[in-house]
């Protein structure tokens, strides 16, 4: 049987791919050799036991919904039971005795009038994995770089539930609000320890495209107030950021000497940037090209090794300080939750320390007045997340004693 | 009649494999009977078949195995024609020949079986029956 050669619009056609096989073709896809986006998906729906035919279905459509029906948007079913009209055609083939070849008879059909007994089975679909976005070409890369005289960069997500190409919308703008952080943060590291101007510390990421395999954010260095890009700068924020993304991918060890290698922000945009895939079942992978450099730099790290590097993460125990507030001023107190409020009396406008207390400090702390002039002396304990969401909020507080501050200590002190 | 393998046939990747199979049967066979010999028509035999008449080429005397009833099944979803027949099991040995998998878009677990002796007669069972399809 000669599907390829039949008098439909757009022949001769060729093969695309085969959905089922039993001895010999059942179920397939072919297209167009003169209309590259005209397909027709072909099923066989009928055979004559006791006669000589043969009846298939095949149903014409565009590129879009030929990626739609193959990745299982379209449910298969739907594919004929809902052919737009005039794209369905019913095909009878007629086998003769002595005749080497059947002939085929060829006939518009409505899809009200296909029987249920040709339509696949209800909720069947073909459930393939279908860009249905341009490819990813690395390359282009370095193409968009030397064209637009900046750093070009692709963060590479996969989402293993998605058969078209997508990434839940959530997580792609955490994923890109994270990197714009991350570069931001990276590049203070960077330019904290050289004398850049504070122009260069305006570097910040732009989504310029998207593409497939399965989802590609293609982003760009936007230099903001500066003519051109400080790759001195944009070179090292990621030479970094590539050594952190590698270093995922390597081990969690070497994840671990890698995030101690900078400071708390770069650490935490990173962890949010690793959050936003890893809440999608996905890993990460990250091209970039330098702008004048023409090289694709590319590392990645799988989705099993990312959810690996979180708990990686979970896993240090924080960093622990004290602080000794000689003259704090008490403006919040709640014995029953043992949670407490001081503002530093020397430094009114800076955040208050909010937190927890040890059982003995809730005993020193009964009895306390809660107002403006409620001076009291206390001691901290400060516990800084190795990596966590946030600088401010992310520090934990816990108070270990705490006493009415008294004049007379102080004097005393000093007399001493 | 089963005719000899022509040149080139088996394909030399073929290979001998052990296990259970999945192969659609003829229509009128109830769960638990023997398959008959027309279960195991080559493809150039099959009336209306896709490769009828076909017997130069190799995958014209290669029966369509599955090697996974869940890739069987959903290849009965999809397809009507399939639907309707029933399913039977075959166990295969060392001795019946060679295999090849051929996976294609939408089936990961689809074999080729060339049987040694070439008209080997295989012995199934019928597992499940045709689905009902409203008409």
């Amino acid at each position: 049987m000669d599907y390829e050669s039949l008098p439909l619009l757009g022949a001769p056609f060729e093969p695309v791919e085969t959905y089922v096989y039993f001895d010999g073709r059942q179920t397939f896809a072919m297209r167009s050799t003169v209309m590259s986006d005209l397909y027709y998906v072909v099923n066989t729906v009928d055979e004559d036991d006791a006669g000589n035919t043969l009846t298939a279905l095949a149903v014409a459509m565009n590129g879009d919904r030929f990626r739609a029906v193959r990745s299982g948007v379209v449910p298969f079913r739907d594919t004929f039971a809902k052919a737009a009209a005039f794209s369905l055609f019913r095909i009878v083939w007629t086998f003769e005795r002595g005749v080497a070849a059947p002939s085929a008879e060829i006939e518009l059909m409505r899809a009200l009038d296909v029987p249920p007994a040709w339509l696949p089975a209800e909720g069947a679909r073909l459930d393939l994995p279908t860009a249905t976005a341009e490819p990813f070409v690395p390359n282009e890369l370095v193409s968009l770089a030397e064209a637009q005289g900046r750093t070009i960069f692709a963060i590479e997500v996969e989402t293993p539930c998605f058969r078209i190409t997508g990434f839940p919308g959530r997580n792609s703008g955490e994923l890109q609000t994270a990197v714009d952080s991350e570069v931001t943060a990276l590049t203070k590291e960077v330019v904290g320890k050289s004398n850049k101007g504070a122009h260069v510390q305006e570097i910040r990421a732009s989504v310029i495209g998207l593409r497939a395999a399965s989802f590609v954010v293609i982003m760009a260095i936007d230099s903001v107030g500066s003519m051109v890009e400080a790759t001195d700068v944009t070179g090292k924020v990621f030479e970094r950021l590539n050594a952190l993304v590698a270093s995922v991918g390597e081990s969690d060890d070497a994840f671990l000497a890698e995030m101690k290698e900078h400071g708390s922000t770069v650490r935490n945009r990173f962890l949010d940037m690793l959050k936003a895939v890893s809440t999608a079942g996905s890993g990460l992978a990250i091209s970039s090209v330098v702008a004048h450099t023409q090289s694709v730099q590319r590392r990645s790290a799988s989705p099993e090794r990312v959810r690996s590097a979180m708990d990686a993460i979970s896993n240090v125990e924080p960093e622990r300080d004290h602080i000794t507030v000689e003259r704090g001023i008490l403006t919040g107190l709640v014995l029953r939750r043992k949670r407490f409020e001081i503002v530093d009396a020397a430094n009114p406008k800076n955040p208050p320390w909010q937190g927890e207390m040890t059982p003995e400090a809730a005993k020193d702390a009964n009895g306390l007045r809660v107002g403006d002039d409620s001076f009291v002396k206390a001691r901290i304990r400060v516990e800084v997340p190795f990596a966590g969401e946030d600088e401010t909020t992310g520090t934990k507080y816990y108070l270990e004693s705490i006493a009415s501050f008294d004049p007379e200590d102080r004097r005393t002190d000093a007399a001493e | 009649m089963v005719l000899p393998f022509p040149d080139g046939c088996p394909p030399t990747d073929a290979v001998v494999m052990v296990g259970t199979f999945y192969r659609l049967a003829v229509r009128g066979l109830a769960v638990g009977a023997a398959t008959t010999a027309d279960c195991w028509l080559r493809p150039y035999e099959q009336p209306r078949g896709a490769l009828e008449g076909q017997s130069e080429k190799p995958e014209a005397h290669g029966l369509s195995l599955y090697a996974s009833r869940e890739d069987l099944d959903r290849a009965r979803d999809i397809n009507p024609r399939v639907a309707r027949k029933p399913v039977a099991e075959v166990s295969v040995t060392v001795s019946d020949g060679v295999l090849k998998h051929t996976p294609n878009a939408g089936s990961t677990s689809h074999h080729d079986w060339w049987t040694e002796p070439y008209d080997l007669i295989p012995e199934a069972v019928i597992i499940e029956a045709p689905r009902e399809v409203a008409a």
